[in-house]
């Protein structure tokens, strides 16, 4: 009977002593956590989109119009970019002749642009700078080319050679993220546009209605300007 | 004669059932994560990637002591990020500490009451008490609580909401992609 006393106070004290001898104690919990980092590039236009030059006096004409920070972007990017501007179409488009004098098709080259950001691409437009039509741009499919006038980056993806812009916010960054366009049309008398890469009388890119004539037709014209944002590539 | 119980016997029966939920009784030592455990940071507009996504109230951490004096850390389990799918190839593979952590509780107990950034495995952020084995105890609601007490009785020294949030900003470029990782919240006992 002792004896069995004796072993159950054992048995007993030595679970006891187990309880108190064993291992640090610790529990855990987990948060999993998903990050989903989504490529953005946004190109916002400030300004009115529409941009109008009315030729009505003949200083107008000689002088021609100059409408400064005609357009303002701003970029707001995750990714390293470029951008790069073209006219939609070849030639300007007619919509309404006031005579039946001179050439109704007029090269998009007539219209010049200036940016307020140095480009470093050899096709740029730091200053006044006639803007290349569909088929000069070089653009294909919506892809630049050497031929295309870069507002920033160019082809290529070395950074150093400032061949992209960096992410950033137009916010943040405005001397590179945000751009102002100045537009010009300089018709001259005649209105042969004497600025333009293209003269009127000798365009490589016609349209249906050219007649080799060397100055414009009086009339009501529209062209669309694009502006490409694209990640560096 | 074979069928009586020994005495002896009733003793152990005895001893050995008085000790055994005793022992039980000792281990309360437990933690409890509310809420789900999945956060998902989704940055898809410039906002989102300049001021960050915060997640309030992410997690509910309820600490359990019965008897015990504790510590409570935060880690990642692994010092960088998995990479889930990439949809870019330019920049950086962005480090855990853009993931940010905040730990409040209505006496504000948690040794650090700011938003602190997430650490590797091998620098945990004590919450509570330390890496020293000899910690003194703090009754509630002192700074950094750590004797024995439970969420049920007093809520405002073990009950800890964390929020969670993420900022990436523009500046360096991360890549573009799905990233994963565990944040590991641990409840120990200060010996």
């Amino acid at each position: 009977m002792k004896r069995i006393l004796f072993l159950s106070i054992a048995v007993a004290l030595l679970f006891g002593a187990q309880q108190t001898t064993k291992a640090q104690l610790s529990d855990e919990e987990y948060n999993y956590v998903t990050m989903d980092l989504r490529g953005i590039l946004n190109l916002t236009m400030t300004t009115n989109p529409q941009v109008d030059f009315t030729f009505k006096t003949i200083q107008e004409y000689q002088h021609g119009i100059t409408r400064f920070n005609a357009t303002q972007l701003e970029v707001d990017a995750t990714l390293a970019w470029d951008l790069f501007v073209y006219a939609s179409t070849d030639n300007w488009i007619q919509v309404e002749a006031y005579s039946t004098n001179g050439n109704p098709c007029l090269p998009a080259e007539i219209l010049e642009l200036q940016s307020s950001v140095q480009s470093y691409a050899p096709e740029n437009i730091n200053s006044f700078t006639s803007l290349k039509g569909a088929t000069n741009s070089g653009v294909a499919a919506g892809v630049p080319s050497t031929d295309t006038q870069f507002l920033a980056g160019a082809v290529g993806t070395d950074a150093a050679a400032n061949e992209s812009f960096p992410p950033g916010t137009a916010a943040g960054n405005p001397d590179t993220h945000k751009f102002r366009i100045d537009m010009r049309l300089v018709p001259g008398i005649p209105a042969e546009f004497g600025n333009s890469t293209i003269a009127l009388d000798s365009n490589p890119n016609p349209d249906a209605n050219d007649n080799g004539e060397a100055y414009a037709q009086a009339g009501y014209y529209y062209i669309e300007v694009v502006y490409s944002l694209v990640e560096d590539l | 004669m074979k069928d009586k119980i020994s005495p002896g016997l009733i003793l152990f029966m005895f001893l050995f059932l008085l000790f055994i939920p005793q022992g039980v009784k000792s281990q309360y030592f437990e933690f409890e994560l509310k809420t789900g455990n999945d956060l998902n940071f989704d940055f898809n507009t410039i906002d989102k990637y300049v001021n960050g996504i915060t997640i309030l109230n992410a997690c509910v951490l309820n600490v359990r002591s019965d008897s015990l004096q504790w510590d409570l850390y935060v880690s990642a389990t692994k010092s960088e990020w998995d990479v889930e799918e990439e949809y870019s190839n330019i920049g950086e593979t962005p480090p855990i500490d853009i993931v940010f952590l905040k730990f409040r509780n209505a006496s504000r107990t948690p040794l650090i009451d700011d938003f602190f950034p997430l650490p590797d495995p091998s620098n945990p952020v004590y919450l509570i008490g330390s890496e020293n084995s000899s910690d003194s105890a703090i009754d509630c609601p002192g700074d950094g609580t750590n004797k024995p007490g439970n969420y049920l009785d007093d809520p405002s020294c073990y009950k800890f909401n964390v929020d969670v949030k993420i900022v990436p900003g523009l500046d360096p470029v991360y890549k573009s992609g799905k990233y994963t990782l565990t944040i590991e919240y641990v409840l120990m006992e200060n010996l």
